[in-house]
């Protein structure tokens, strides 16, 4: 192997193209005379895809090689075979890239990862399953599915790039996961992985709904309290008071802890996967039962998520049986989708059953399902029992289930959720175009205990706010649910048409039918969606603008009984709204391209009020090495307020330019600017108007392919109009005015052993000035000592963050 | 020798003293900025100061004579806070209310380690040197205000000193694969806390305290190396010390200080358990992959027949090295240490360091940077600078570090 590569580099630096074929880029292989353009983009797509030539005759297997390619390579380069068992370099970079996207609704990760390792055999992959890949459409699922099922199978993964239907990007997204191999059910090949995740540091952090927020908003609470400023009985008193308190103290145990995540993945060939997860959040609290009635001591103070599973693959009609954790996604979302998380405007579902190791927790599935296919028919069978957090009212009655971050007795594991369905799919394909199915699914949850809503226990007793919100007010007290769904697809030629339509035993609706246009250069998305006031199915992710309880009581903590129970405004469910969603992306040349056009136009049910939101991003790309882009929004929405109606009218622009001075260095720069115009609103008297912007910056170096350094700052400053950004691992928001810097280091140390370490620092400055009050009753003072007053001051926050995560392979 | 820096700590948070980030400083970790810059531990590191901490790396050392040096620079930034509120009792921000910045520097230490000269079995290694163990460097300031907001005073603590250990270590390499080490080890070093309070007007009587302490103690090592495959170095330690004498002398203002005698006291130390982990990759970059747990079990310790009331303490690290082709070696790493006092005490650092090797000698720098915050009702027993139940202490510690080494072929 060692003479080999000096061998290597000898010829490398006598012979004119002299080098390794394994390694080589697309531009040298395009460099060879002796080569086509198309010829040397075989070459490198068959390196790619193989992991490696084995000799320099491999190159005769490549599709329009021959004996005189052969003789023009061997006379000019070499190759080095690929160490046994080594994981070639792209799909290192796939995996590294997998890394950063691990969240609660990216249960899929763990499954595209297998793939990685032991490819779907292309030849008797459908559709279905090729769109549960990372951004395979249904149309490339379905161009796929059609070149087999009517041409028969291909000899290499690199001639479905010509097929008909197929996007480039879909290709590109599925070629890493896909080989010409068969399943190998006889295989008893190891393999697996382990994670941990170390994610601490220190200080201070505005959160505007997190842990400070609520900790503040507690100690208000109990305040007005121990003041009499609440209209309760002199028990109720007592026992919120008691409530209060304690939930508070249990939160003060979250400030500033360390944030941990073990996670072991197994397979056995193609047969067998395995499981487990033991992991706690940042700032998080603990001390619940991981695992109902089980004690399991110190493990349950230093863990908040426990999850395992085991599954079992192909086996006869079965493609997959999991017991354990789970996660299941499929039509539109309407029926089930049981991720914590909804993100808003989300065009992109992950499609089928996984094994669940994720950070989900309210929305975790325990207990059994089942993926079959025989023939045209797909079906899912699920069952789980899992314990659920729930909105507990003073006298202990359940009153609505809930999630939050900041979680504390009194809400966690109230009731035990049973949910058990399935849903089935006729495929059509053969008779009607491949891609064509319809579905009927079916769902029933019940609780241990009924849920009660009770707007009068929730809200303040003699509060002047008006309660107002019918999202709310519209559910009804009972111990069960039942859904039922429909859904229907089809293909022509490169447009999809699909749909799903729930409907729930209380006589409500959802529904959501999306068509898509696409080509290499141009795509056309529609989606329309309605969900009654009434649907109030828990595993709803459908598309929609808004959370459930946006823009209700439950965002103002302080107009609450218990303050915590406002986190249910992060409720993962659409919000009760009729809209219609269009968005394209249109390359006109070869510099200019309309990256992300949308406009929405939706209604919010229970009040009837219109609203649209309309982004256009325009690249402008003179050369490969520099890219502009300027990005405009557009939003006008109405909310109830008290007394009127308010209306915000969002105007934001967005300017980015991308560098690549050097092979191995990346520069991004991105200034933002944005506005909020209120109208008139009794609370404000005129208008009112608040404006943001920030300024960032960002730089990766890659020393090798092995070891790359990326660093960012961001300043930025906001007059009542925080901002968000995206970082290299997530969303970070910003307020108030600061600075922010952060350094990134990848270290692939090996074949199985790769390496992250991130260190932040965050400042945030909140100017507090006109504190002087000549009235002590009204003065602003220090905690605990009500005597000193405190006059103006920056109030300074500092966030320290430092990650590490290391993955271990085999 | 962090056990016995975290055993003075112990003793002085139950007797009124302060948190071992504030009172002690940190404990060094590694003296040599090779392995302070992968995660701030020596216990893998394979330099004449790492064969100290875990004799048993003698047997990864080279023929030869291996001489190294260190020091460096110590640099805290303290922000403490009060939360403020509103009339409603709602808070509106925390407002700083001191701000403290202490530089120090420190020796790291000097070490000679000896394999393969004549006259000595070719099974046998040898190591002798000088370390620093944990350092003592806090400095507090802080302006008294009345509620008008006229200065009437100042409020001033200042903490320094360190700890010293001279060692000799022994290790026997049986096999190939397996090699055993011992080593002692005596301590010594002070630590002096001057406590000043005073006011502007003349008549009002401030205060002025101060404690001296010397200590001197012995510890021993034990370890092995076992290389299980090819590239792969795995390695146990068990680090027993005995107890740590101690003679206090109070002086000025006994009362305002704190209710320690000064008579001379014993100190029973912990026992540390370590283990680590050596990996060479082989890939292009050379890389270094080291990794190291220990366990400490304060939570047994007593002082005259009663429980300190901390609890077992653990910690780990993790470093990376990478030789850039044709440019330095790059290093980095992380620590988490959890604090036998109290958890919002535990402690996070990123580590960082470039190598450069000039013909046969190496020179070594390292930083390392690790943030804090806690609140002082989350330490029990700990006296307040101010009234008051929300003061909170932000300090960041951020470290530099340097080492030159040779190594002599005999």
């Amino acid at each position: 192997m060692i003479s080999s590569l000096v061998l290597a580099a000898c010829i490398g630096l006598a012979v004119p193209g002299g080098f390794d074929l394994n390694t080589a880029t697309l531009e040298e292989l395009q460099g060879l005379p002796g080569l086509t353009a198309l010829q040397a983009e075989e070459l490198y797509e068959y390196i790619y895809e193989t992991g490696g030539l084995q000799s320099i005759y491999d190159v005769m297997r490549i599709p329009g090689f021959g004996p005189r390619e052969l003789d023009y390579l061997r006379s000019r380069c070499v190759v080095v075979p690929p160490p046994e068992g080594m994981v070639s370099q792209q799909v290192m970079n796939v995996m590294e890239r997998l890394a950063t996207e691990d969240g609660p609704g990216d249960a899929a990760v763990d499954m595209w990862e297998n793939y990685l390792i032991r490819p779907i055999p292309i030849n008797s992959a459908t559709s279905w399953q090729l769109r549960s890949l990372d951004r395979v459409s249904l149309v490339d699922a379905a161009a796929v599915e059609t070149r087999l099922k009517t041409l028969g199978p291909v000899s290499s993964v690199t001639s479905l790039r010509n097929v008909d239907n197929l996007t480039y990007y879909g290709y590109r997204n599925m070629r890493d996961f896909i080989s010409i191999r068969d399943l190998d059910l006889s295989s008893m090949e190891f393999f697996g992985s382990y994670r941990v995740v170390v994610d601490g540091g220190d200080g201070r952090f505005y959160d505007e709904e997190g842990l400070g927020t609520m900790l503040g908003e507690l100690r208000s609470a109990e305040y007005d309290m121990m003041s009499g400023g609440r209209g309760y009985s002199e028990s109720d008193s007592v026992a919120w008071m008691e409530r209060i308190s304690d939930e508070r103290q249990e939160l003060l145990q979250a400030v500033n802890t360390t944030a941990w995540e073990h996670r072991v993945r197994v397979g056995l060939g193609d047969r067998f996967r395995g499981g487990a997860r033991l992991s706690r959040g940042r700032n998080s609290s603990s001390g619940f039962g991981l695992f109902d009635d089980l004690d399991l001591g110190d493990l349950n103070r230093r863990f908040d998520v426990a999850k395992g599973f085991a599954s079992i693959e192909n086996i006869g009609a079965v493609r997959q049986a999991v017991l354990g954790n789970y996660h299941l996604s499929l039509g539109q979302g309407l029926l089930i989708d049981n991720s914590d998380e909804m993100m808003y405007r989300s065009t992109y579902r992950t499609w089928g059953l996984y094994p669940d190791l994720t950070s989900t927790r309210q929305f975790a599935m325990v207990g059994g399902a089942l993926e079959v296919q025989k023939g045209p028919f797909l079906g899912y069978g699920f069952y789980s029992s899992a314990s659920r957090d729930a909105i507990r009212d003073i006298d202990g009655t359940p009153n609505i289930l809930f999630m939050s971050a900041t979680r504390t007795s009194p809400y966690a594991d109230v009731v035990r959720e049973t949910t058990y369905g399935g849903y089935g799919f006729y495929d059509f394909g053969g008779l009607l175009p491949f891609g064509t199915a319809i579905g009927l699914g079916g769902m029933n949850i019940s609780y241990s205990d009924s849920l009660v809503p009770d707007a009068g226990t929730m809200d303040i007793p003699g509060d002047a706010q008006v309660w107002g919100c019918p999202e709310y007010d519209v559910l009804e007290a009972g111990e069960s649910s039942s859904f039922v769904g429909l859904s229907a697809q089809t293909i022509i030629d490169n447009v999809s048409l699909e749909g799903e339509m729930v409907r729930q035993d209380n006589e409500s609706m959802a529904a959501l039918a999306r068509g898509m246009w696409q080509n290499d250069y141009f795509y056309l998305l529609g989606i329309w969606r309605h969900y009654d006031l009434g649907f109030n199915n828990p595993y709803n992710r459908g598309f929609a603008e808004q959370l459930r309880y946006d823009d209700t009581i439950f965002e103002k903590p302080y107009y609450l009984n218990d303050p915590l129970s406002s986190q249910l405004a992060q409720w993962p469910a659409p919000k009760p709204e009729e809209g219609m969603y269009i968005e394209s992306r249109f390359q006109v040349s070869r510099s200019i391209t309309f990256t992300k056009v949308y406009l929405d136009l939706w209604r919010s049910i229970p009040y009837g009020f219109d609203n649209y939101r309309f982004q256009g991003e325009v690249e402008y790309r003179p050369d490969f090495t520099v890219r502009f882009r300027l990005k405009y929004k557009f939003q006008d929405k109405t909310k109830m307020h008290d007394v009127v109606p308010t209306t915000s009218r969002t105007t934001e622009y967005t300017f980015r330019t991308f560098f690549l001075p050097s092979g191995s260095d990346f520069f991004d720069v991105q200034l933002r600017v944005g506005m909020v115009e209120l109208t008139p609103n009794p609370l404000y008297g005129d208008d009112r108007l608040m404006s943001g912007g920030y300024l960032a910056a960002r730089w990766e170096h890659n020393f090798s392919e092995a070891l790359s350094v990326l660093g960012g700052t961001t300043l930025w400053s906001t007059d009542g109009m925080s901002q968000w950004e995206f970082e290299d691992t997530g969303i970070d928001f910003l307020d108030g005015d600061g600075t922010k810097f952060y350094v990134t280091i990848k270290n692939n140390l090996s074949d199985n052993l790769q390496l992250r370490l991130r260190v932040l620092r965050k400042d945030t400055f909140y100017p507090r000035t006109g504190l002087y009050r000549p009235d002590p009753e009204d003065s602003f003072y220090y905690q605990g000592d009500p005597d000193s007053p405190v006059r103006d001051f920056i109030d300074h926050a500092t966030e320290y963050g430092i990650r590490c995560q290391l993955d271990f392979r085999w | 020798m962090s056990i016995i820096a975290a055993g003075m700590i112990s003793l002085m948070t139950v007797t009124a003293g302060l948190p071992e980030v504030m009172w002690l400083g940190e404990p060094l970790g590694s003296q040599s900025a090779v392995s302070y810059a992968m995660g701030g531990s020596g216990f893998m590191e394979t330099s004449a100061l790492g064969m100290l901490e875990n004799p048993s790396l003698l047997g990864l050392s080279e023929d030869g004579l291996l001489v190294e040096f260190s020091g460096g620079a110590d640099f805290i930034v303290e922000k403490r806070t009060r939360r403020v509120y509103d009339q409603f009792e709602s808070s509106i921000g925390e407002s700083e209310i001191a701000f403290n910045k202490e530089m120090a520097f420190f020796p790291g230490g000097a070490a000679v380690a000896l394999r393969g000269i004549s006259g000595l079995p070719g099974s046998v290694a040898f190591a002798a040197g000088y370390r620093v163990p944990a350092i003592f460097g806090y400095s507090y300031d802080r302006i008294i205000r009345d509620a008008a907001y006229v200065k009437t005073g100042e409020e001033m603590l200042d903490v320094s000193g360190q700890l010293n250990e001279f060692d000799l270590a022994v290790a026997f390499m049986p096999s190939e694969v397996l090699t055993f080490g011992l080593a002692g080890g005596y301590v010594t070093g002070g630590r002096d806390v001057t406590w000043e309070v005073a006011y502007v007007d003349p008549s009002q009587d401030g205060t002025l305290a101060g404690r001296t302490e010397s200590m001197s103690g012995i510890v021993t090592r034990g370890s092995l190396l076992f290389a299980p495959r090819d590239r792969v170095f795995v390695s146990a330690s068990v680090e027993y010390p005995m107890a740590l004498s101690v003679s206090p002398e109070n002086s000025g203002d006994p009362a305002d200080w704190n209710t320690l005698s000064n008579e001379d006291y014993d100190l029973d130390m912990p026992m540390t358990v370590k283990l680590g982990a050596l990996y060479v990759p082989g890939n292009n970059l050379r890389s270094r992959v080291t990794g190291d747990f220990f366990w400490s079990n304060e939570g047994s310790l007593q002082f005259e027949d009663a429980s300190l009331g901390l609890s077992n303490s653990w910690g780990m690290s993790f470093g990376v090295e990478n030789t850039l082709p044709g440019g330095p070696t790059a290093r980095f790493g992380f620590s988490y240490r959890r604090s036998p006092i109290a958890a919002s005490l535990d402690r996070m650092s990123f580590t960082t360091g470039l190598g450069f090797r000039t013909g046969d000698w190496n020179l070594d720098v390292a930083g390392s940077f690790s943030p804090d915050r806690w609140m002082q009702t989350e330490v029990a027993g700990l006296p307040s600078f101010v009234s008051g139940d929300s003061l909170t202490v932000e300090e960041t510690d951020t470290r530099i570090m340097f080492s030159i080494s040779r190594a002599f072929r005999l």
